[in-house]
C-alpha cells in the first residue's frame, strides 16, 4: 500500500519548491493525528501546488504499471497527485470509516478534488466498498470527472459488474469520449454491451448522424448474421477511420462471413490490434476536437 | 481582441444563450457572487448544493464557453435574518472559502439593516480577515447611504485594510466617500434599479477609473450579461480613453480580487491542459461537434 505512496512522494518531490514539500511533509504528520487534518490538506494543498502536467519518464510509468495494473498516472497533474498522496497516507481503520471519510469529501468537493478523489480508487486500503460512489461519479456531465473513472483507471474493469460497466461504455460513446483509453476494454466485451452499441449505432443513423469508429472494438468479437449488415454499411460507406475500424472488428470475429472479408484485405498494417484502435481513436478525437 | 471581465454575475441564472453573446463580446472571466435565489432557502443542505455548483457545474458550464468561471462565498444579508439557518451557513463557510478560485468572501453586507445582518456581516468579516481574503458587500437598496458609510465602518472597525474590500452598488451618492476613505468601488450597470450605463460613463468623466469597477450583476431579474461591454462600447462613442476603459471595466477586478491568490491573468491567457480539457470535447452542453456561437437566428434546428 504504501510503496503507491512513497512512489507518488518521490514524484513530488521532483516536480515541487522546498516550501511547498516542508507543508506538504507537515500535513502528513498531522493527518496520523487527527481526520480534520486530511480535510484541510486535502482542500488546502490546491494553495501550495499548480496543475501542472506530470511528465513521467518512461520507467516512471512503468513502475506504476508494476504497483498496481492499469495505474497509469501520466495524465495526472501535480496538484491531483499531491491530493492523492494525502488519501493514501491516512491510516484508515477500515472500510468503514474510509466511506465516512470518502463521503465527506465528496459532499464538498469542488471539480478538480472530485477527479483527484475518483482516480484515487484504484490504490485505495479498501476498493470494492467504492463501487457505489464510482457509479455515481460516472451520471456526471463534467468530462474531466468522468474521464478520472472511465479512462486510464483500472478500477471500473476489476469491479464493475456487467451491467455497470456496459453503461460506462456506452456512456463514453455518447460523450464521444477517447474509448481506446478505456482499461481492460477488450476482456470485459460482451454480447449485451455490443446489442446496446449497435442499437445505438442505429438510432445516430436515423438521425443522420454518425458513430465513433472505436464503437465497432467492442462489437468485433460478437459479430454474428444480426449485426454483419451494419459492418458491411461501414465499410461501403463509412470515412477511412471507419472502414479501417470495421475491418480491425472483423479482426476478432469467427463469424464466417467477417472471416472472409478478414483474408480479402491486404494485412500490410503494422503494429497490434491494441496500438491500431490507438492510432484510430487519437485521430478521430483530432479531428472532432 | 478586448478582453473584459464582469466581476459580479449570477450565471446560476442565466442561459447559455447568455454566455455565447458573453464570449463573443469580449467577456474572458466572471466572478459569481453567492447571493439569494430569489427565494428564502430552508435547509442548509440548499446552501451546500449551491456552494458546490458554484465551485463545480456553473465552473465546468462556462469553461465550455471559454469562460473562466471565479466565485465568492458568503451568507448573503437577506437570509441572515433566518437565525438559526444563518448560524449552520456559518460552520460550511470555511470548507468552501479556502477553496479553488474562491476570490472573496461575499457578496455580504447589509438588506433591512437589522441586527442578525450585523451579527452575521461581522462574523464574515472576520473570517475573511484569517483566510486574508478580499471582501465582496453587497450596499442596501434601501437607506443606501447611510447602509453605505456603516459597512466601511464596520469593516474598519474589525481591522480590513480597505485595499481589501471591493464596495459594490455605489451610485453617484455613494461614490465620494468610497473612494476617498480608500475602498474599491464597484457599480452595477442594471436596468431601473441600480446604474444606467450614461450615468456609469458621466461619474468615469468626473472621478477617473482609479479604484472604479464595472460589473452587471445579472440574474434572475430583468437584467443584462452585456452590461460590461456594452457601458465600455458607450464609453468610447463619448470620448472615454482606452486605459480608462481597460481599468474599470478589466484591470481593477483583476488587482483588487488576485488579492486572494486565486485568480491570474494566466488563467486564460495560458489555460493549463486541465482546464483546457473541459473545453469544447464531447460534453453535455455542445453535443458532439456542435459549436459554440452557432447561429441561432434561423429556425432550423442544428442536430
Amino acid at each position: 500500500m504504501n510503496h503507491t505512496a512513497d512512489y507518488l512522494k518521490g514524484i513530488i518531490e521532483n516536480n515541487a519548491q522546498p516550501d511547498a514539500l516542508n507543508w506538504l511533509e507537515d500535513t502528513r504528520e498531522k493527518l496520523q493525528e487527527k481526520v480534520s487534518a486530511l480535510y484541510i490538506g486535502f482542500s488546502s494543498s490546491s494553495r501550495y501546488f499548480q496543475k501542472t502536467p506530470l511528465n513521467l519518464s518512461s520507467a516512471e510509468a512503468e513502475k506504476a504499471d508494476a504497483l498496481c495494473p492499469g495505474f497509469q498516472p501520466g495524465g495526472w497533474d501535480l496538484l491531483q497527485t499531491v491530493r492523492v498522496y494525502i488519501l493514501l497516507e491516512y491510516p484508515f481503520a477500515d472500510a468503514e470509516e474510509q466511506c465516512a471519510v470518502f463521503t465527506k469529501l465528496f459532499d464538498s468537493a469542488d471539480i478538480h478534488e472530485q477527479v483527484s478523489l475518483y482516480s484515487s480508487l484504484p490504490l485505495l486500503p479498501y476498493q470494492e466498498v467504492m463501487v457505489p460512489q464510482a457509479r455515481e461519479g460516472l451520471r456526471t456531465n463534467i468530462t474531466t470527472v468522468f474521464d478520472a473513472i472511465a479512462l486510464q483507471n483500472p478500477f471500473p474493469a476489476q469491479y464493475f459488474r456487467e451491467e455497470a460497466w456496459n453503461q460506462m461504455v456506452l456512456k463514453a460513446v455518447f460523450m464521444q469520449r477517447p474509448l481506446y483509453k478505456i482499461y481492460g476494454a477488450d476482456e470485459r466485451t460482451n454480447a449485451q454491451l455490443a446489442t446496446m452499441l449497435t442499437l445505438f449505432a442505429h438510432e445516430r443513423w436515423a438521425a443522420g448522424r454518425k458513430v465513433m469508429p472505436e464503437l465497432w472494438r467492442f462489437v468485433g468479437p460478437f459479430i454474428d448474421e444480426s449485426n454483419f449488415a451494419d459492418i458491411e454499411k461501414v465499410i461501403a460507406e463509412g470515412d477511412g477511420l471507419e472502414v479501417e475500424a470495421a475491418y480491425l472488428a472483423c479482426e476478432t470475429s469467427n463469424y464466417q462471413k467477417a472471416v472472409q472479408i478478414r483474408k480479402e484485405i491486404d494485412q500490410n498494417n503494422v503494429g497490434s490490434a491494441d496500438e491500431r484502435w490507438q492510432q484510430i481513436g487519437e485521430q478521430f478525437y483530432l479531428q472532432h476536437s | 481582441m478586448l478582453m473584459y471581465i464582469d466581476p459580479h454575475i449570477h450565471v446560476t441564472s442565466r442561459t447559455t444563450d447568455d454566455y455565447e453573446a458573453m464570449r463573443q463580446a469580449g467577456i474572458v472571466a466572471i466572478i459569481e457572487p453567492a447571493f439569494w435565489l430569489g427565494q428564502p432557502r430552508t435547509k442548509v443542505g440548499s446552501f451546500q448544493d449551491y456552494f458546490n455548483s458554484l465551485v463545480g457545474w456553473e465552473r465546468f458550464r462556462a469553461s465550455q464557453f471559454g469562460i473562466k468561471h471565479y466565485c465568492t462565498i458568503g451568507l448573503n444579508s437577506k437570509e441572515a435574518n433566518n437565525e438559526a439557518l444563518a448560524e449552520e451557513v456559518m460552520e460550511l463557510l470555511p470548507l468552501y472559502a479556502g477553496k479553488e478560485g474562491v476570490v472573496a468572501i461575499g457578496e455580504i453586507g447589509y438588506d433591512d439593516q437589522t441586527a442578525a445582518e450585523d451579527k452575521f456581516y461581522r462574523l464574515q468579516l472576520d473570517l475573511a480577515k484569517e483566510m486574508n481574503l478580499p471582501v465582496m458587500i453587497h450596499t442596501p437598496h434601501r437607506d443606501k447611504k447611510r447602509g453605505t458609510t456603516k459597512s466601511m465602518d464596520v469593516c474598519l472597525e474589525h481591522g480590513l485594510d480597505p485595499k481589501m474590500v471591493i464596495v459594490d452598488h455605489n451610485n453617484e451618492e455613494t461614490v465620494e466617500e468610497v473612494l476617498d476613505r480608500g475602498f474599491w468601488a464597484a457599480f452595477t450597470i442594471y436596468p431601473h434599479t441600480k446604474m444606467g450605463s450614461e450615468r456609469m460613463v458621466e461619474v468615469v468623466k468626473r472621478y477617473g477609473s482609479e479604484r472604479i469597477i464595472v460589473d452587471s450583476a445579472a440574474d434572475w431579474g430583468i437584467s443584462d450579461p452585456l452590461s460590461v461591454p456594452k457601458t465600455a462600447n458607450l464609453m468610447r462613442e463619448r470620448g472615454i480613453s482606452d486605459e480608462d476603459i481597460r481599468l474599470t471595466c478589466y484591470q481593477n477586478a483583476l488587482t483588487a480580487y488576485a488579492q486572494s491568490g486565486q485568480m491570474h491573468e494566466s488563467d486564460w491567457l495560458n489555460p493549463t491542459a486541465v482546464d483546457e480539457s473541459q473545453k469544447l470535447h464531447g460534453n453535455s452542453i455542445l453535443r458532439g461537434g456542435q459549436e459554440p456561437n452557432a447561429d441561432r437566428r434561423s429556425d432550423i434546428v442544428e442536430n
